[in-house]
């Protein structure tokens, strides 16, 4: 018979998903089915027969990590289907609360989920718990960065999470000048904090380069939105690295035809894949802070390090828990950049809406966000759509936990697996940061009859 | 607190079960009450765990519809593939978790905001059943009521300039901040944001199927519907 051993629920990571590892009958290894369990909320057919406006708000809720992506994502997508450009001084909001969202969701992966599996080394030890034993200083250090990024998400958004200042057209709220001030006062100081994370992520090139740079490792292509001199959440054009080396540059408008969707049986969340991929190999794709840090020409002495380490373009999966790292020193710099050169209103203009259809992405922390909504002439939605990031990834975090499991457990029967070998498997999923919640919705185009 | 935690299989007592989220599949249902029986006092944190929360506003539709757009056929005439291998059930309603357990406090707000969560561990500490003293949004609201009725009703995207010292419902925005508990500070229409309900129906409104989200889309349709009668 086949044997089938659980990793249930998988731990340190946002959502309900376990990792069920195959056994031959009586035999080896033989693959891994990543499954997510995650109820299906079915947010997309609630939008539909709402009024536009409202979408933005509701959107946050997706998520509790990422609530600002999903935030701006929706509402950009509802401004583009009413054709309506929002001033400047809004976009610099959306754009800071999309780098705080990045800030503090990169902040709590790479200290208090990623970390204990690569410094604390019993299976017990391996938690948040674990850390504060081995590393006090960078758990505060990490808390007192989350706690900068979602006080500016207050200030900009007027809650901490959900913010509430979205709409079509701009923000509710206009920042002060002292408000703006305090931001600038509290970015100063993450760019102090930022050091102690990025002499951690130093450490562990030079004493865990082999495992960083081997374990788990697959063959993908990369996909991010295209990186400017700066880190970069907001653009119009995409950028595709292939298997090959190649890039491609497209308008973030080609999204829908470049990538599909398909349902498999055991998970509720669907496999997007690239269309025209051939064969299942080809299907795979990755996005996020890897796919981002591959295509960046950043100046950044981490990421100097990270080439030596890895070469650019990389394809070692545990590069992601670096990769963040770097995008974090570079948040910080991108978020001192705009309020320095000035957040001036207005903040909102009126909108009228009009039938029409509007997608929009954005880099959420784990990678490209796609959403879409159509409306009627009221601007009550008809249609509506989201690709997220950790659908996006589903496909490549199976085959990096089975490349995992293929060095772990080689010619092991499933009797003999051991409780270090499921924890080093889950750190190849955990690489990816997965969000399981997000990835688990409707995500069929309806046609309002 | 899986996200923090790597505890695979909890079995000793709880001293105060946190609950976050609604109940949707068996799998919820079957891992609440696993852990109910272990603990001694349970808490719903946040809306979803106390009202249901976004996902109960799918309870409107049939959840097969839902799923069956979800996971369509691969092949346009086919039938929908909704996966079940290994998977939980889904119920038709997404459920508060108190239709399942006994719940000792209720932590609303989505999310509860910072000076909620810190009333909440006072209370638990004085054990205390409920904690909010502010009977609605309005009781905290910042902006002035001069109790004049709005002559319409205005969308947000339409008014050029919100006034940022009076009531929005003054200035024609549907704002659920009279209906709402209050504990939130008023935080978004402070930033003139309408109130969206998230804190729950205001003890002194009890009738709860006024204040949801139906209301709005009433309102909405309606409105639709006189203006395609204009026509």
């Amino acid at each position: 018979m086949q044997e089938t051993i659980r990793i249930d629920p998988a731990t340190r990571l946002e959502g309900h998903a376990r990792v069920n590892l195959q056994f031959a009958d009586g035999g080896a290894f033989e693959k891994i089915e990543f499954q997510s369990f995650e109820p299906p909320r079915g947010f997309e057919r609630i939008f539909i027969g709402m009024p536009g406006e409202e979408v933005p708000r509701l959107a946050a809720k997706i998520c509790g990590i990422c609530y600002s992506a999903h935030g701006v994502a929706a509402v950009q997508a509802v401004e583009n289907a009413w054709g309506v450009e929002p001033p400047e001084g809004a976009k610099k909001v959306r754009e800071l609360m999309l780098l705080a969202n990045l800030l503090h969701s990169h902040t709590l992966h790479f200290v208090m989920l990623a970390m204990p599996d690569l410094v604390c080394n019993s299976h017990e030890k391996k938690n948040v718990i674990g850390l504060i034993d081995k590393d006090r200083q960078l758990v505060e250090t990490s808390m007192h960065l989350r706690v900068i990024a979602q006080k500016t998400t207050e200030i900009l958004g007027a809650r901490q999470i959900n913010p509430a200042a979205i709409v079509p057209g701009g923000m509710t709220k206009s920042p002060t000048k002292e408000e703006l001030d305090r931001i600038t006062a509290i970015i100063d100081e993450a760019k102090n904090l930022v050091q102690t994370l990025k002499i951690r992520a130093e450490t562990l090139l030079n004493t865990r380069t082999t495992l960083l740079k081997e374990f788990a490792e697959i063959k993908s292509h990369f996909l991010c939105l295209k990186q400017n001199g700066h880190l970069t959440v907001c653009n119009d054009d995409l950028e595709l690295l292939g298997r090959d080396g190649r890039t491609s540059t497209m308008s973030t408008k080609r999204f829908s035809e470049l990538v599909k969707e398909r349902v498999v049986e055991f998970s509720f969340t669907k496999r997007p894949y690239l269309e025209g991929s051939v064969g299942l190999e080809d299907e795979l794709i990755r996005v996020g802070p890897l796919a981002r840090v591959n295509r960046c020409n950043w100046k950044n002495d981490l990421l100097r390090k990270f080439e030596q380490t890895f070469s650019r373009p990389t394809q070692s999966t545990l590069a992601y828990n670096i990769a963040r790292v770097i995008e974090i020193e570079e948040c910080v710099k991108r978020m001192e950049d705009i309020v320095k050169n000035g957040v001036d209103g207005p903040f909102r203009v009126t909108v009228k809406p009009r039938a029409g259809s509007g997608a929009a992405i954005v880099e959420a922390p784990r990678g490209v966000l796609y959403h879409y909504y159509s409306s009627d002439d009221q601007g009550t939605i008809t249609e509506a759509n989201v690709i997220t990031p950790t659908g996006l990834n589903a496909f490549a975090i199976e085959k990096s936990a089975e490349a995992a499991a293929r060095t772990r457990l080689q010619q092991k029967s499933a009797q003999e697996v051991t409780k270090e070998d499921l924890d080093m498997i889950e750190m190849a999923v955990r690489a990816y940061d997965p969000c399981v919640s997000c990835s688990v919705h409707v995500t069929q185009i309806e046609r309002r009859v | 607190m899986q996200i923090l935690m790597d505890v695979k299989k909890l079995e000793e007592p709880i001293d105060v079960l946190l609950v976050e989220g609604c109940v949707l599949t068996q799998h919820d249902q079957d891992i609440l009450g696993k852990y109910a029986r272990f603990a001694q006092k349970i808490v719903a944190i946040g809306s979803c765990a106390s009202f249901g929360g976004p996902a109960a506003l799918g309870n409107r539709f049939y959840r097969g519809d839902i799923l069956r757009k979800m996971y369509p056929s691969s092949n346009p005439s086919g039938k929908s593939k909704i996966p079940t291998r290994g998977l939980p059930s889904v119920h038709e309603f997404a459920c508060p978790i108190d239709t399942f357990v006994r719940v000792d406090l209720f932590v609303p707000g989505c999310p509860p905001e910072a000076r909620t969560l810190r009333d909440f561990v006072n209370g638990i500490i004085e054990n205390k059943r409920s904690f909010t003293n502010v009977k609605t949004v309005c009781d905290e609201c910042p902006r002035k009521r001069n109790g004049e009725s709005p002559s319409k009703i205005m969308r947000i995207i339409e008014i050029d300039e919100i006034d940022p010292d009076t009531c929005l419902v003054e200035q024609g925005l549907i704002c659920m901040g009279k209906m709402t508990a209050g504990g939130c500070g008023a935080v978004c229409p402070s930033a003139s944001a309408p109130c969206e309900g998230c804190y729950g129906p205001s003890m002194t409104f009890r009738d709860i199927s006024s204040v949801d989200a139906p209301t709005i889309f009433d309102f909405w349709e309606k409105r639709n519907l006189a203006r395609n009668n204009s026509h």
